[in-house]
């Protein structure tokens, strides 16, 4: 492999783990301070991609504004998930809240098949254009874009967690939600807040990365397994163990597609049982940090 | 015999005499009772899904693996190497047995989530290898596997393997239910309960583990290798991530940690789509998500509960 | 200024008190001692709107406390110092502290934390530090300071000497009596029965969820069943 070849594959490689990255980072968030591990996350963003492919296309809506409402849908749907699913359950297994989510995820799954057919539609990028060259990597615009937003949103969500006193709520919850109600920190309001953002979330990644596959009901299945990874590599504990796990995934995945196409898929799959049996607490985690 | 027992054996040899005479019933149109044989093997999958979750409390998101083993086991064997397929089928069993207690090591260390991703990781990989592999016909898939054929008799009717699978249903169900109520059975509960105290009580629970996901695995290698043998066909793509959700999805509106759960979760998937009819296709789809979502949060234990809703209702 | 009046509240199916009643005026420390599930922790879980009450009612000042959430609890003038202490292990020691006074406004904030870093000099030192590295007793204090924080009428505190040294016992109790002069009134779960029937103006016993026994601390002491339960060993 020569140095140019290794260069494009490992940026490229980064475009796609941003990709993980913007999903793996809103699952933790929601998981480190809600409990909740989300299998929706994937297909709560398709269903929003869904409705603003028709913003676009029919009612013609311009891009940015559509950007916007698609994170206000994602929000508005983590505030209803929280407030009307969530709350009444929270208290419940484990096992029950994902169960809750995955009913979710079919139910975003038939939603969209169902008003909006399974045949794959092409979506506009945000940014269309001849790949840019830099040196001697060659990257596409949109992917320049995805690696943007995912470090904006790291930016964002970093000052939410750290600099804001909701934020700051968020973490203490999900080191001893006991404490905090004891507190009187309000903790229904910081969960509906934390599934409005993580929704949001969702809503922006699928409408980002849409352009690079075909949109159709499950084209965040693959996406949100490897988010999934992502998250175990980072160590589950942290949104930025989620951000550098997804770059590493991506990054990984690509080299030993090129070297060893044979193994692409099941490659990232077994180095994640075996981080799970090894260093069960990731790259970030810490060990006390080890809720399930 | 009092009057209350006397009126459950009337409607459960009832609902028995029932489902003896649906091919009948439906003589006219067995694509119906095609649909039936499908939903009994998923519910024999479920049912060792069931055991694993319900009862053992481990989750896996990877279970379409076993089925997968043991459909592709038994297939390949009849067809390179000409195996009597009663033998390939226990061969099938054995092999998925045998992933179960690899794919269970994992639940020795792992739980609740971690376990999650795990099983579902190996799960995903194991359709991967298989869609790498020559054997098995790799990405095309293995087609005109033959059909199912016990001693002399072969079962080219839907109507002779739906009698052929209902027994297969009872004797697997019921050795769950046996599973469940000897000492063995006990120690998988205590351990799904509470680990610490099994330990505690002298409960081995990394064999008691281990025996569970063997044994789930054993009951979903079988429903791969009928299945194999119905349908005559297998693709690695349809064992994958998106089947093992669906076969805990119909443990979940069966009921989990119900025995008669799974059939009424698989019968209700595979029949819904159809009562449905295809131009709505996708709506069950939505039904199905909004069923889980109602039996979590309002119906813990899913259509079983219904059922038993209803008995009580009915003061049967 | 605090009165429980009544109170049925517990857990699932169960309920731990029966018919509790207890009144605090201002400015005193009321003591409640009880064996092990006698359900004192519960009644402060009660008082802060964690649990619900399910019969009787809990008044503060003229304010009807029943059905809050501890948020509201909190902001009426009530904090509670859990057993356990139950610091954010992550979080810094002025994290700690400033999620106490979640619903204050910045710059009131500001002055809280300038006051209770003079008054626990060791966590002025702690401030950047995280909550899991303090000591024991370093804890203790912070778990007390973050119960000042939203400058309280009323604190009630569960169990603060609970596995801490016999000096650093003294300190906390120490600073108790501080707090009584500063004008706080307090109601004090304790295990320890000597110590904080010294330091409480009354006291009431709780057995099984009720009410056996109620009077001033001097009283308590002399009670013959006191002596036997609480006081007879070394705690
Ligand atoms: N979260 C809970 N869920 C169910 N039952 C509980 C819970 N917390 C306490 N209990 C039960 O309520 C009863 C009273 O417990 P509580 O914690 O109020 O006792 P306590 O007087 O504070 O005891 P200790 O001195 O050990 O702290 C006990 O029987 C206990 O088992
Ligand atoms: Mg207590």
């Amino acid at each position: 492999m020569s140095v140019d070849i290794f260069l494009n594959l490992t940026i490229r490689g980064l475009t796609t783990g941003a990709v993980y990255a913007l999903v793996g980072m809103g699952i933790v968030l929601i998981l480190q301070t809600t409990n909740v591990m989300n299998f929706a996350q994937g297909d709560s963003g398709m269903f929003i991609t869904y409705l603003a492919f028709f913003m676009i296309t029919t009612a013609k809506v311009p891009y940015s504004l559509v950007l916007i409402l698609a994170i206000l849908a994602g929000a508005v749907i983590g505030l209803i998930v929280e407030r009307f699913m969530m709350r009444s359950v929270r208290s419940r297994s484990h096992l029950s809240l994902i169960m809750l989510t995955l009913g979710l995820s079919l139910l975003f799954q038939g939603l969209a098949a169902f008003l909006f057919k399974t045949e794959p539609r092409l979506f506009p990028p945000l940014v269309s254009g001849d790949p840019i060259k830099i040196g001697p990597v060659v990257l596409g615009r949109q992917d320049i874009v995805v690696l943007l937003a995912a470090i904006v949103t790291f930016g964002i969500l970093y000052l939410f967690l750290y600099r804001t006193k909701q934020g700051a709520a968020a973490r203490s919850i999900s080191q001893d939600e006991y404490a905090a109600r004891v507190l009187g920190i309000p903790t229904p309001s910081i969960y509906m807040l934390v599934w409005a953002i993580g929704s949001a979330m969702a809503g922006l990644a699928a409408l980002l990365i849409v352009p690079r596959f075909s949109l159709e009901p499950s084209f965040m299945g693959l996406i949100q397994v490897k988010a999934f990874t992502a998250i175990v590599l980072g160590g589950m504990g942290s949104v930025f163990g989620a951000a550098v796990g997804g770059l590493i995934i991506g990054v990984v995945e690509n080299l030993v597609a090129y070297q060893f196409p044979a193994i692409k898929d099941s490659f990232m799959l077994i180095v994640i049982v075996i981080v799970l049996l090894v260093m069960p607490q990731g790259l970030f985690g810490k060990r006390s940090q080890r809720r399930f | 015999m009092t009057p209350s027992r006397l009126r459950r054996l009337m409607v459960n040899s009832s609902i028995a005499a029932l489902v003896l005479l649906l091919p009948l019933v439906f003589r006219t149109r067995p694509s119906i009772i095609g649909y039936l044989n499908i939903a009994m093997l998923y519910a024999i999958a479920t049912q060792g899904l069931n055991l694993l979750m319900g009862f053992g409390g481990l989750v896996s998101l990877g279970h379409a693996a076993f089925m997968a083993i043991g459909g592709y086991t038994a297939a390949v064997l009849v067809m390179t190497y000409n195996v009597n397929m009663f033998l390939a089928i226990v061969a099938g069993v054995a092999t998925a047995g045998v992933f179960g207690l690899v794919i269970g090591f994992p639940s020795l260390r792992l739980s609740g989530f971690y376990l999650a991703v795990a099983t579902m990781a190996l799960g995903s990989s194991v359709a991967d290898v298989i869609k790498r592999l020559e054997i098995t016909g790799g990405d095309y898939g293995l087609i005109n596997i033959p059909s199912l054929r016990l001693g002399g008799w072969e079962l080219a009717s839907e109507a002779s393997r739906y009698y052929v699978f209902a027994g297969i249903v009872v004797v697997v169900f019921l050795a769950v239910r046996n599973f469940l109520r000897s000492r063995s059975g006990r120690a998988v509960r205590a351990v799904r309960d509470s680990e610490m105290t099994a330990a505690a009580m002298g409960v081995n629970v990394a064999a008691y583990k281990l025996v569970t996901f063997v044994f789930a695995a054993c009951i979903a290698g079988l429903s791969g290798a009928l299945y194999a043998f119905t349908i005559s066909y297998l693709h690695p793509m349809n064992f994958g991530l998106v089947f093992s959700i669906e076969l805990l999805s119909m443990s979940i509106i069966g009921g989990l940690g119900t025995i008669i759960g799974p059939i009424l979760g698989a019968v209700f998937w595979v029949m819904l789509p159809i009562v449905i009819g295809g131009r709505m296709e996708y709506l069950s789809t939505v039904i199905f998500g909004l069923s889980i979502i109602g039996s979590v949060m309002f119906l813990p234990k899913g259509l079983s509960e219904l059922v038993t809703r209803i008995q009580t209702r009915l003061k049967l | 200024m605090l009165r429980v009046d009544q109170v049925v509240s517990g857990y699932g199916p169960i309920d731990v008190l029966n018919h509790v009643s207890i009144s605090l005026e201002q400015g005193e420390i009321v003591a409640v001692l009880g064996a092990n599930g006698a359900g004192k922790t519960t009644l402060l879980r009660t008082i802060t709107g964690l649990i619900r009450v399910r019969k009787g009612s809990v008044t503060f000042g003229d304010k009807v406390l029943n059905g809050l959430s501890p948020a509201e609890v909190v902001k009426c003038g009530i904090s509670h110092v859990p057993e356990g202490r139950h610091i954010f292990p992550d979080l810094t020691v002025e994290e700690n502290l400033l999620l106490a006074a979640y619903s204050m406004p910045r710059s009131q904030q500001k002055n809280r934390l300038d006051a209770l870093y003079a008054m626990f000099s060791i966590l002025a030192e702690r401030r950047r530090q995280a909550g899991g590295t303090l000591s024991g007793g370093e804890q203790q204090m912070l778990a007390l300071a973050r119960g000042l924080m939203p400058n309280p009428r009323l604190m009630l505190l569960d169990e603060p000497s609970l596995g801490l040294a016999p000096k650093i016992i003294g300190t906390v109790f120490d600073t108790l009596a501080r707090l009584r002069e500063s004008g706080v009134s307090i109601l004090l779960v304790e295990q320890n029965a000597k110590r904080s029937l010294e330091l409480a103006d009354r006291a009431y016993v709780l057995v099984t969820g009720q009410v056996a026994l109620e009077g001033t601390a001097r009283d308590l002491t002399g009670n013959e069943m006191v002596k036997q339960l609480y006081l007879g060993g070394t705690r």
